[in-house]
C-alpha cells in the first residue's frame, strides 16, 4: 500500500515509522529539509519537500498512486486543504489531524462527510477519551481495548506487598480455570521481555495482562490486593480542552473535580460552561496553592497544562504529599521512560495517543484488525486474523512457532473471547491479540502472511 | 508447597448436605470455624460471597474453588467438600460441581496465596486423581488420596 504523510513532526514521524517497518511504501511531505534529512537517514522512506497545501507538490510525491493520505501538520487549515486537494485524486482513505475545536465539536460527521474525509482526529479529544478510559480501570497505568472492548491489555506497576510479587510465571499459569489472564510482558529496568513460566514477578516491574474485561476485578484483587473502583474526588491541573472535556465527563459521574486554570478569563469561561466543577484561579507551578486547595487529598491528579514542567512538577508535588494516583500530560516523549523512576504513573503523550488513534484506524480493513504502542517500551499489541492455512489448523498453541518475543493473549472466536493456554487451538478465521517486542516483528509477519 | 498434604481431618466432608450455592458456602465455612474457634463462620462466607460476586470460582467439570481473604487469619487453611448429587455453582459449562477446595488466607498473604491456590488448581486439573476422589468410599480414603499428593 503507498501511504502518503503530510507533515513530518512527531505524529508523522511516529506513523512513518510504524508503517514503514511493516514494509508500507511511505512518503512523508515536510517544508523542512533538516528534519526530512534526519528522518530519511533513519527511515526507510522516500521524502518530499514542500506544502502539502500545494497540488503541484502532492503531484510531484506521486498523489495519483496513493492509497491512503495521512495530512498531521501543525495547521489544521494546510491539512484540510491538503485533503480537499487529495480528493481530486484516486485516494481511497483521507485522514486530517485538527486542533480547533471548531472544525469537530459540533456535527463532527457532517465536517467529516462534506469535506470528503474519513477520519478527523483531534488530538485533545484523543487525549480526554484516554484518560476516560484509563479512570474506568484505575489501578492501571496502560490500558488498550480489543476485540470490540471485550478484552483488555493493562500495564500495572508492582511494589513489594503485592501477592503476585515473587510468583513465577509457571505457578500464576496454573491459575487458569480459575483466574484467565496472560502475562504478555514485562517491563524490567527499561527492558521489555516476553516472560517464559520460570520468570518470577519483583516489585517494581511493569506487567502487562491480557484479560477479558469481566474478569478485571477478580483479576486486579488477586494479583494486587485491589479492585478497581472511580476515584471521589479528582484534581485537574489546566483548564485548557483536555482538562475541560475531562471535568464536563467527570461531573456526569458525580465525581468532586477542583481544576486549577491560571487564565483568568479561561476560568471564567470554566465556571460558566462547567457545573459542578470548583474552578480556581491559580498556578499549577504554585505549590503551596496547590496544596492549600487540597492537591494532597485527590484520589487522582490529572496534569494537562501545555507545559511538561508544569505538569511533571505539579504531578509530583502531588504524589510526594499522598496523592494516590497521578496521570501525567507530556510533550516530548523523549522523557516517558524516566518518568516512572521518579513515580509518575502515567505518563501520556497526546502525539503518541493520536498516532496510535490513526494506526487503529488505518489497519481496521486489513488482517491486522486492531494496534498498540506501549508508551516507553518497544512493544507492540496487534488483533491479527489467523489466515485460512493448514499448519495453524489442529494444532495446540504450544506447537505452532510462534517466534521469541511473542505471545498470544487472547483469541477471538465468533465474538467469543478465550484466554488461551499452550493446549489451547486455532481455528482459521479466529482473531488474535498478539503482543510482541519489535525483533519479533518481522518473523511474525511472515507466519501470518498468506 | 504441599498445603493440600496437610489438611486436618476435621475439614475434610465426603458428603455435602448443602444443595444450593450460599448453603455450601455455609456449610464449609461452619466446618473451618468449628476448627478454628476465633474465627466466626460468618466473616469466613462473606469473604467468600465476596469474592464469588466478581465472579464464580467454579471452574467447570464438576470442581470449584471457593477462596477468600480473611482478617484475623493467620494461617493459610484449605478444607474439601464432596456432593456426590452436585451443586449449581454458576460453572462456566453449566455442569453441577461435585469437588469444591476451599481456601482461606490472612489479608496480608502474598506470593504464598497464590501458590497455594496454584497447588489447587493444579490438583483438580489431575483426572485421574478428579477421578479418585470421587470414587473414594469415605474421609479415611479421601485423606489417604490428599497425603500422597505433591
Amino acid at each position: 500500500m503507498r501511504i502518503m504523510i503530510v507533515g513530518a513532526g512527531m505524529v508523522g514521524y511516529h506513523l512513518s515509522e510504524k508503517l514503514s517497518v511493516e514494509g508500507q511504501e511511505v512518503v512523508l511531505i515536510d517544508q523542512n529539509e533538516a528534519k526530512l534529512r534526519r528522518i530519511e537517514r533513519e527511515l526507510n522512506i522516500l521524502s518530499v519537500r514542500g506544502s502539502g497545501a500545494s497540488a503541484r507538490v502532492l503531484e510531484e510525491a506521486g498523489i495519483d498512486k496513493t492509497d491512503l493520505f495521512i495530512a498531521v501538520t501543525d495547521s489544521d487549515e494546510v491539512n484540510l486543504i491538503a485533503c480537499i486537494i487529495s480528493k481530486g485524486y484516486n485516494v481511497k482513505t483521507r485522514i486530517a489531524r485538527v486542533r480547533n475545536e471548531d472544525f469537530y465539536a459540533q456535527g463532527t460527521s457532517h465536517a467529516e462527510k462534506s469535506l470528503g474525509i474519513d477520519l478527523l482526529i483531534s488530538p485533545d479529544l484523543a487525549m480526554a477519551e484516554e484518560i476516560m478510559h484509563l479512570i474506568n480501570v484505575s489501578a492501571a497505568f496502560e490500558v488498550a481495548e480489543f476485540a470490540r472492548g471485550q478484552v483488555e491489555l493493562l500495564g500495572y506497576l508492582t511494589q513489594a506487598g503485592h501477592p503476585c510479587v515473587g510468583s513465577t510465571l509457571q505457578d500464576l499459569r496454573e491459575l487458569q480455570g480459575l483466574y484467565d489472564f496472560v502475562i504478555v510482558a514485562i517491563t524490567r529496568g527499561g527492558e521489555t521481555i516476553i516472560p517464559r513460566g520460570q520468570h518470577k514477578i519483583e516489585a517494581g516491574d511493569k506487567i502487562y495482562l491480557v484479560m477479558r474485561k469481566s474478569d478485571v476485578p477478580a483479576v486486579e484483587r488477586l494479583l494486587f490486593n485491589t479492585a478497581s473502583q472511580l476515584p471521589k474526588n479528582v484534581f485537574i491541573v489546566g483548564g485548557g480542552i483536555i482538562g475541560q472535556l475531562v471535568a464536563r465527563q467527570l461531573e456526569q459521574k458525580r465525581i468532586e473535580v477542583r481544576l486549577v486554570e491560571q487564565d483568568t478569563k479561561r476560568c471564567e469561561y470554566l465556571s460558566e460552561h462547567l457545573e459542578e466543577t470548583v474552578v480556581l484561579n491559580c498556578d499549577g507551578l504554585e505549590a503551596q496553592d496547590l496544596l492549600d486547595e487540597g492537591i494532597d487529598q485527590a484520589d487522582l491528579v490529572i496534569s494537562v497544562t501545555n507545559s511538561d514542567t508544569t505538569n511533571i512538577l505539579s504531578s509530583l508535588l502531588a504524589k510526594h504529599h499522598g496523592a494516590k494516583r497521578c496521570i501525567t500530560h507530556i510533550n516530548s516523549p523523549g522523557f516517558i521512560p524516566m518518568l516512572g523512576k521518579l513515580g509518575i504513573d502515567v505518563p501520556l503523550s497526546p502525539r503518541q495517543v493520536a498516532a496510535n488513534m490513526i494506526l487503529r484506524f488505518v489497519r481496521g480493513g486489513g488482517r491486522i484488525v486492531n494496534v498498540a504502542t506501549l508508551m516507553g517500551s518497544n512493544a507492540e499489541v496487534i488483533e491479527i486474523k489467523v489466515p485460512r492455512r493448514d499448519h495453524f489448523v489442529d494444532l495446540p498453541l504450544r506447537l505452532l512457532d510462534f517466534p521469541r518475543g511473542s505471545i498470544v493473549g487472547a483469541i477471538v472466536r465468533h465474538s467469543q473471547v478465550i484466554i488461551p493456554s499452550g493446549e489451547t487451538k486455532l481455528q482459521p478465521g479466529d482473531n488474535l491479540v498478539v503482543f510482541f517486542t519489535q525483533k519479533a516483528l518481522s518473523a511474525l509477519e511472515s507466519l501470518f502472511a498468506e | 508447597m504441599g498445603i493440600i498434604k496437610e489438611i486436618r481431618s476435621a475439614l475434610v466432608l465426603p458428603e455435602l448436605s448443602a444443595t444450593g450455592k450460599k448453603e455450601v458456602l455455609q456449610e464449609l465455612a461452619a466446618a473451618i470455624s468449628a476448627e478454628y474457634p476465633s474465627l466466626e463462620a460468618a466473616a469466613i462466607h462473606a469473604a467468600l460471597l465476596a469474592r464469588e460476586e466478581l465472579g464464580s470460582t467454579a471452574i467447570g467439570e464438576g470442581m470449584a474453588i471457593p477462596h477468600g481473604k480473611i482478617a484475623g487469619l493467620t494461617e493459610i487453611v484449605v478444607c474439601f467438600g464432596r456432593s456426590l448429587r452436585g451443586i449449581a455453582f454458576d460453572a462456566p459449562d453449566g455442569k453441577p460441581t461435585h469437588l469444591f477446595f476451599l481456601l482461606v488466607a490472612p489479608e496480608e498473604s502474598a506470593a504464598r496465596y497464590l501458590s497455594c491456590l496454584a497447588e489447587l488448581s493444579r490438583f483438580l486439573k489431575n483426572l485421574p486423581l478428579r477421578g479418585r476422589l470421587l470414587q473414594a468410599k469415605g474421609q479415611e480414603e479421601l485423606l489417604a488420596i490428599f497425603s500422597e499428593a505433591g
